[in-house]
């Protein structure tokens, strides 16, 4: 309510009003102030016009009269002294009275009762004509005198009784108007002190939110520039530094460092030990260039960047040694010792010119070149981008090229690998397998694959395996009359927020295969922020009737967190755990719980990598009931596949030592 | 030397005309000759600093330099011819000019004093006359201090108490 009023108060309008009423109200005031003020200078002017003294001085001048007389009467005779002094006192008396005249005529202009000056001039006349005519009686002069004397005493004192009235009322009068303005005046101050209440509410409020839009606009600034957790300058500032330099010609050495084994920090002792883990990596960081003034940023993730005023290679060896040397160091969360390393590509302004033109944007790929041979090459290491590194830069960067035109042109190959059913070994399908051959030659699929997500290209491959293969599979089927499903390997980057569930249902609609016979394959190769929109769009795959499996479990990647949370249908075995099972105790205890875990989950088991009998016969015994492997059929051209399949549908044969 | 524009000088001519109001509008006593004339019994005693007195009679006064000036008094809605000396004369002649103030007293014993500031400000005639005739008692002569109108309506120092009429002494404060 006080902030709706206080709104409305800010508006422009608002302002103009009480500007307004503030104005007409001091006005009002003003001129209320200034009425009373006449007022009271108005009855004050009653005493200063000496009314009240003309009327005691005629009392005296009377007496100054009498006191004549009585010298008169001592004297018994009219000397010329005492005429004199007679007319002095009579003319005293007559000048008091044309005062005496104009006042009661101004104060009391409808009294008709006989006034003093009246008497006065009674009195002035009678002595008047008396001299005038020859004083012959002395004492019957001084009754007369006395009479007219006593008539004008007691009129004068009638005169200064309604004087003192009417000066009580002037005083009345002032009182009331000094008690009205103080009411007036008090009321005024109630309205200025509201009025200045809500103006000081109204400018807290303003200073409140200026101060908080300056905070935010510090933190925005902050934000945009920094990185919250570690306080490091960000990408973009990192970016903008360096570009400045590289334009300047300056030497330059960048270091990317990326660390090994955070994710598992982050899966094992949950985010706070992940952060943990990147705030000491960051100070260690900026600690390990701060007295060379160079730049240390974090750019995502666990990938941090340095930059430092040098491109002699030796130096930038020194900083990637010692680098590696501090962040090899255990870090402590909650009494847990937590153990990162990194792995660190050097990149030297001078070479990346020399090669591939002195651009930021050359310098960080050089950069993550380099460090990805560091990660290939075992991790926990440093490399330089050199001659050598550049070689397979280039070569790396053809292929990315040929992989691109591939995807777009539909030049890669659908392979098919069937899956059986145990014992019988009958395929009842196949998963699809991307192949590539590159000017005649296959590719290795771990090599362009890889290549693939690194450039983000994984999604583009999966799209496409999802509609050839699901294209293939039903058009055989309808030929032979067979129900062989296919399972598609899904990067779990669909899940960040891509269309997979259109695409998917686009390719069931358009190959006009049944969804139960389509199964999406899902490998953790990316660690998953957001489970709950996984969750939705499994559940939304699902409803479309296709099957969900994860891939590779048992591998590194696949872990519980993905068991749980995803609504999966099929867990598929990882061949590294099949590699020993013959010979190794607890390969098969795995295996073994991880069938019952899965029949506890409801979901069937079907297990990769079965090269030979022996290995067939153990996960039988296990009670595998799904295999697929070297043993069954390797992963051929989709025809050939499907029509060594076929034959065997119809002669199966069995598989036994 | 800055030039003016005439737009100026009319604006500072004008500056100065408010500056001083009334300048040229104010009519003091103007001197005059006055004829003998048989005056009312009357008379005004100076009583100097040492006690030692000088009695006036309006003859006796009329022997300084005299004036007549035409003003109203707050007595008299229309304006009347005032004949007398100034104030100032009467004090300077007896080397009263520069005293602190002085005391006037009336016949009827009304009593004010003046400080220097009032009769060196205003110029007071002492009136022995009104339109030719002897001052007389009831028109608050014989002797009457009177001032221009419009110099004691504008006046800081004068007020209505300093106009004494039936003046009877002078006498000096120290």
């Amino acid at each position: 309510m006080l902030h709706r009023l206080l709104d409305g108060f800010a508006t422009r309008f608002g302002v103009v009003i009480a500007v307004l009423a503030g104005f007409v109200l001091c006005l009002s005031a003003g001129l209320y102030f200034q009425s009373g003020a006449n007022r009271v200078l108005k009855s004050h002017e009653v005493f200063r016009q000496n009314h009240v003294r003309d009327g005691f001085v005629s009392i005296s001048d009377m007496l100054r009269l009498t006191l004549v007389v009585d010298e008169l009467v001592a004297s018994n005779a009219l000397t010329p002294a005492l005429h004199d002094k007679l007319l002095a006192a009579l003319d005293i008396l007559y000048v008091r009275a044309r005062s005496l005249e104009t006042r009661e005529s101004t104060l009391f202009p409808d009294d008709d009762a006989e006034t003093p000056s009246d008497a006065i001039f009674a009195l002035v006349d009678f002595v008047d004509g008396t001299m005038a005519a020859g004083v012959h009686d002395i004492a019957q002069l001084k009754l007369e005198l006395l009479w007219h004397i006593e008539n004008t005493r007691s009129r004068l004192v009638t005169f200064l009784d309604k004087m003192r009235r009417q000066e009580d009322k002037f005083l009345d009068q002032q009182a009331r108007e000094v008690e009205q303005q103080a009411r007036v005046v008090g009321v005024i101050f109630l309205v200025l002190a509201a009025a200045m209440s809500i103006s000081l509410i109204l400018l807290r409020k303003e200073i409140v939110a200026r101060h908080a839009r300056a905070r935010a606009e510090r933190r925005a600034d902050y934000l945009a520039y920094f990185d919250a957790l570690t306080t490091l300058p960000n990408r973009i500032q990192f970016t903008d530094k360096v570009e400045k330099r590289l334009k300047k010609k300056l030497p330059t050495g960048v270091l990317l460092l990326d660390l090994d084994g955070f994710k598992a920090v982050n899966d094992t002792y949950g985010h706070a030990a992940g952060d943990a883990v990147l705030k000491t990596t960051g100070d260690r960081v900026a600690a390990a260039i701060a007295a060379q003034g160079g730049i240390a940023a974090r750019l995502s993730g666990d990938e941090y960047a340095v930059c430092v005023p040098f491109e002699d290679v030796s130096v930038l060896e020194f900083y990637a040694d010692s680098l590696l040397e501090a962040l090899c160091l255990p870090i402590d969360f909650e009494g847990e010792r937590l153990e990162v390393q990194a792995s660190i590509g050097v990149v030297a302004s001078e070479q990346v010119a020399r090669c591939l033109g002195l651009t930021f944007s050359n310098m960080m790929r050089a950069g993550d070149f380099a460090l990805y041979a560091s990660k290939e090459g075992g991790k926990g290491r440093y490399t330089v981008y050199d001659d050598a590194l550049e070689v397979k830069f280039s070569e790396r960067r053809g292929m990315l090229e040929d992989l691109e035109a591939a995807i777009s042109d539909g030049g890669l190959d659908v392979y098919l690998q069937p899956k059986v059913h145990l014992p019988s070994a009958v395929p009842y399908g196949f998963e699809a397998l991307v192949r590539w051959q590159r000017d005649g030659k296959f590719v290795s699929p771990d090599i362009f694959v890889t290549l693939a997500e690194e450039a983000g290209l994984v999604m583009d491959i999966d799209l496409f395996m999802l509609s050839q293969a699901t294209r293939i599979i039903a058009e055989r089927n309808a030929a032979a009359g067979a129900t062989f499903s296919v399972s598609v390997n899904l990067s779990a980057l669909h899940f960040n927020g891509s269309n997979i569930v259109e695409d998917v249902q686009t390719a069931l609609e358009r190959s006009g295969l049944p969804p139960e016979l389509l199964t999406l394959e899902i490998t953790e190769t990316v660690q998953i922020h957001d489970w709950e929109r996984v969750r939705h769009v499994l559940a939304q795959l699902g409803a479309l009737g296709c099957k969900i499996a994860i891939d590779d479990f048992g591998s590194g990647y696949s872990s519980l967190a993905y068991l749980r949370n995803m609504l999966a249908d099929e867990l598929k075995v990882d061949r590294t755990l099949i590699e020993e099972i013959v010979h190794s105790q607890e390969s098969q205890h795995v295996l073994r719980a991880i069938c019952e875990l899965s029949s506890g989950l409801d979901m069937s088991v079907i297990v990769e990598g079965i090269e030979d009998i022996a290995q067939s016969e153990v996960i039988q015994k296990i009670g595998c009931a799904r295999a697929q492997g070297y043993l069954y059929g390797r992963p051929e051209p989709a025809e050939l596949a499907i029509d060594a399949a076929l034959i065997r549908v119809a002669a199966p044969q069995t598989y036994a030592s | 030397m800055p030039r003016f524009s005439s737009f100026k000088l009319a604006v500072c001519a004008a500056l100065v005309s408010l500056a001083s109001p009334g300048v040229s509008l104010a009519s003091g006593p103007s001197p005059v000759e006055l004829t003998q004339i048989t005056h009312r019994p009357a008379s005004l005693t100076l009583v100097m600093p040492g006690g030692e007195q000088v009695e006036y009679t309006p003859a006796a006064l009329e022997q300084l330099n005299t004036y007549e000036m035409t003003t109203r008094t707050p007595w008299r809605d229309d304006e009347a011819v005032f004949q007398g000396v100034l104030l100032r004369d009467l004090l300077e002649r007896h080397g009263m000019a520069d005293v602190k103030a002085i005391r006037v007293r009336a016949e009827n014993d009304f009593t004010i004093t003046m400080d220097r500031a009032v009769w060196e400000g205003e110029s007071f005639l002492i009136a022995t006359r009104v339109d030719g005739r002897p001052h007389s008692r009831r028109e608050r002569g014989p002797i009457q201090f009177v001032l221009d109108w419009d110099a004691y309506r504008n006046s800081d120092v004068a007020d209505e108490n300093h106009l004494v009429w039936m003046a009877a002494e002078i006498t000096v404060v120290e």
